[in-house]
């Protein structure tokens, strides 16, 4: 039986989500549809207003509800550094760990060469434009440690590099309270191609 | 190969380097791997991109794994992934180089088709890469050794056609098909490549810069003419990057 045309439309539309497939879709209509009515009005009322409510911070690139976002606004920030992460996820991480106070600038993404995406395609005029404000001096690599977020990072470097700016990129090694017994071997290889001296005693 | 592909397939330590991969549902990969005994292949790896899948890390481009598969049909499952070691991760230009070399192993390089003097090459290229040497070298003598893998070996002991014997001191076109042609007088040069250039190639002597000048131009034109004029990413990228930097 092919369902109603409306229900098959909320089914189809349920599919954009990440790892949705027909079955699931269908099962998630079924429950909005059958048990949770009100929520299902919840849903599709705050998807409306995120929508309109929702824009990219003009300075940040980030999820804001106002032209500049709060966290760009701020004068609790320190404006000379500033952070490139990959994706709005990443910089809430960064924001958890609470050991930085620069701003942030949300990159589109990665480079990939393989799949031939390349600087303008990750919002790299936008990225320019932020730091050349004349008070950013130091910019911060938290690209992903995959071989795309190094050839991004790298990039990154020599681009911005070359306009004077301090770049730094966040160290990678074993995680902090990790025992080496239950770290892949691919960490702990890098943590000792990267090992540092200690500072004499 | 098509009736060998249907049969149900069990391989164990089987030394492997992942050469790309891609997001599969919602926790998996499928990686595209080049072996040494099955060549390259798709293979699904369930769960690898688990935030504590112990796949994750592993499963990464330029490391030499030895894996194992099972499963039949075009895509098989990978069964286990392990560390084999032993190569920093490659760094700048080095990095992109890699990407250079994946592609080619990606695009030339058919399913299920192994060469096991390729897979030698490839693991000795990436270490380079790896360990910072000058990367023209290791590329050239990697492509020229893909080519001759794959059944495209470049003529490089005689004129193309008429085989007779090349001189160091006169210039040469390169016919993808056929090989050298001694080159008109007058005929543009950023096609010519010397005697002298050839035989180094095929001594696999890459010192000179001028044989590494020559021998890139060469490379790029026969292998674009073995992708049927479809460009590289990669080089498509670079090209962009080296724009704005």
């Amino acid at each position: 039986m092919t369902p109603p045309g409306a229900l098959n439309d909320l089914i189809e539309a349920l599919r954009i989500l990440p790892g949705v497939g027909p079955k699931s879709a269908q099962r998630m209509a079924y429950q909005l549809l059958q048990h949770e009515r009100g929520g299902a009005v919840r849903l599709a009322r705050s998807l409306e207003r995120a929508l309109q409510a929702v824009v990219r911070c003009q300075r940040c690139n980030g999820f804001s509800e106002t032209p500049i976002c709060s966290l760009c606004s701020s004068p609790q920030r320190n404006p000379a550094q500033l952070c490139i992460v990959e994706t709005p996820a990443d910089q809430v991480m960064i924001e958890q760990s609470l050991a930085y106070r620069g701003l942030y600038f949300v990159l589109l993404g990665r480079l990939s060469p393989l799949d031939g995406i390349g600087p303008s395609e990750i919002g790299l005029e936008a990225l320019l434009k932020r730091v050349s404000d004349g008070v950013v001096s130091e910019v911060v690599l938290a690209n992903n440690f995959t071989h795309e977020g190094e050839a991004t990072a790298h990039f990154l470097s020599e681009t911005l590099g070359a306009r004077g700016l301090r770049i730094t990129r966040l160290a990678r090694g074993v995680p902090v309270g990790g025992e080496l017994e239950f770290v892949d071997p691919g960490t702990i290889a890098q943590a000792f191609y990267d090992r540092r001296d200690l500072p004499p005693a | 190969m098509a009736g060998a592909l249907r049969e149900s397939q069990r391989v164990d330590h089987e030394p492997a380097y992942v050469l790309h991969s891609w997001p599969y549902s919602e926790t998996s990969l499928i990686i595209d791997v080049y072996t040494a005994r099955h060549g390259r292949l798709p293979l699904l790896a369930r769960g690898a991109r688990r935030p504590r899948a112990a796949l994750r890390g592993v499963l990464e481009a330029f490391q030499p794994l030895s894996i194992g598969w099972s499963g039949r049909g075009e895509v098989r499952t990978l069964q286990k992934a392990e560390w084999v070691g032993g190569l920093p991760r490659p760094a700048g230009r080095a990095l992109w180089c890699g990407f250079y070399i994946n592609e080619l192993m990606m695009r030339l390089a058919v399913r299920d088709d192994p060469h096991e003097s390729l897979f030698g090459s490839y693991a000795e290229a990436i270490s380079q890469l790896a360990h910072g040497t000058d990367p023209e070298p290791t590329l050239r003598l990697f492509e020229k050794r893909l080519l001759a893998a794959l059944g495209y070996g470049l003529v490089l002991d005689a004129e193309g056609g008429s085989r007779r014997p090349l001189e160091e001191g006169s210039l040469y076109t390169y016919d993808p098909e056929r090989g050298p042609i001694r080159a008109e007088a007058g005929q543009a040069a950023e096609y010519l490549v010397s005697g002298a250039t050839l035989r180094a190639i095929e001594a696999e002597q890459f010192g000179d810069r001028q044989v590494l000048a020559q021998a890139k131009a060469l490379m790029r034109q026969v292998i674009a003419y073995r992708l049927d004029g479809r460009p590289l990413r990669v080089n498509q990228v670079w090209r962009e990057v080296l724009d704005v930097v």
